[in-house]
């Protein structure tokens, strides 16, 4: 293989994320220049996470068989109320879009962190995700309403542009989203 | 720093010949689904896949397991990664001794499917020209003349991103990378991670673009 390319053990280990955030920086210098290394790495990375769920349910299913054989086989327990819980998905596996309130210009001070959508049902649990322009995540917060205000806490600057969707888990098990949504603080 | 198989270790020791055909055997035993699934990258149907594994596997045998012994003590990846790269592209090697460098010639598929790639990405950042600058009482010539100098000033943009953002913007429009796989590849936490930040990199696009002069582009 050519010293051009990256060489075989920097795109596995890059591949498998072992590599240190300098030499990571350094490989994603040369892919996003050389179209034949990227294609590798994506090859390659794909290839090994199918390999890593294989393994995963291997070891999985015979567990996931025994705990379905005692959870017949024992009586039930009394215990604390069991709390719905979000698994991760996109946007694609959801069915419905609700529909959403929240101007996308504040029209009142401090209603620039209000933020306001259509219920999707009696019962529905949300899920509000608030990340900042760059995508990180800056709060999070499960809740049954509708309307939710982001925490000061929340490290937003003043003027900056935000983005924000909620998840919601209906009660037949369904789930539905409002999608992407863009706000701005006021400065 | 990673452990070798034990069967590499026996295999490269120069252990006696019925130990080392067992070893080998163990070896493939092991290895043969990640083997075939690399080799299964490149497409084909399964005729053309196995003809990749049979050599890929006669390749690392070849010349006392000579690739095998690449694989360093001190190397950063696994085993089976390492294996997967060598796999893929000792398989491309023999794609290319056969078939030619489909790659490289301009009139090959792939060829064409970069070129359409380029041509949404440039459509895409410059949807404003489309509209404002390219109104459809322009001639054809005109109009290509615009496009072409439109692709220019996009080819010299991306070269100033910052280079994560950039493999991000080719992944994603030359490759045509769906942005599921962009976000297993590049490491992002979620599909939606992907959508913000290729959102943001062609918000700087367009407006390098309105910087450097290509009209009708709002910043």
């Amino acid at each position: 293989m050519s010293t051009l390319h990256v060489d075989h053990d920097q795109l596995a280990a890059y591949a498998e994320r072992r590599l240190t955030p300098t030499e990571y920086q350094r490989v994603e210098h040369h892919l996003a220049d050389c179209a034949e290394c990227r294609r590798d790495a994506v090859a390659v990375t794909l290839v090994l996470r199918s390999d890593r769920r294989r393994r995963v349910l291997r070891v999985a299913a015979p567990l996931a068989a025994a705990a379905a054989l005692l959870f017949v086989l024992l009586p039930p327990k009394p215990g604390p109320e069991e709390t719905p819980r979000f698994r991760p998905g996109s946007p694609r596996e959801a069915a419905t879009v609700i529909p959403v309130w929240s101007p996308t210009t504040a029209a009142t001070p401090g209603s620039d962190r209000r933020l306001i959508w259509g219920s999707a049902g009696p019962g529905t649990l949300y899920r509000l995700t608030v990340t900042d322009s760059s995508g990180g995540v800056v709060w999070t917060h499960q809740l049954v309403d509708t309307i939710a205000a982001i925490p000061d806490s929340a490290s937003i600057r003043a003027g900056a542009r935000y983005h924000w969707y909620v998840d919601a888990l209906l009660v037949n098990g369904e789930r539905a989203t409002t999608g992407l949504r863009d706000r701005r603080l006021a400065p | 720093m990673t452990t070798h198989p034990p069967e590499l270790g026996i295999l490269l020791d120069g252990a006696e010949p019925v130990r080392v055909e067992a070893a080998w055997s163990a070896l493939l035993d092991r290895y043969s689904r990640l083997l075939l699934k690399s080799v299964g990258t490149l497409g084909g149907d399964a005729d053309a896949r196995m003809d990749r594994y049979a050599y890929v596997v006669g390749e690392l045998r070849r010349d006392n397991f000579r690739r095998l012994r690449g694989y360093r003590v001190d190397a950063t990846s696994g085993f089976g990664a390492w294996l997967t790269v060598v796999a893929r592209r000792l398989a491309l090697d023999h794609e290319r001794t056969r078939y030619g460098r489909g790659d490289r010639g301009d009139g090959s598929d792939e060829a064409r499917a970069i070129r359409a790639a380029r041509r949404r990405l440039t459509e895409l950042v410059g949807s404003a020209i489309d509209l404002e600058v390219l109104p459809d009482q322009r001639s054809d010539a005109a109009r290509d003349l615009a496009e072409r100098q439109v692709r220019e000033v996009l080819e010299s943009c991306l070269a100033g991103l910052d280079s994560r953002d950039r493999l991000l913007v080719r992944l994603r429009f030359e490759d045509d990378v769906p942005v599921r796989q962009i976000a297993v590849v590049m490491g992002f936490p979620t599909v939606f991670h992907v959508y913000h930040r290729l959102r943001a990199v062609l918000d700087t696009l367009r407006r390098e673009l309105g910087e450097r002069g290509v009209e009708g582009v709002d910043p």
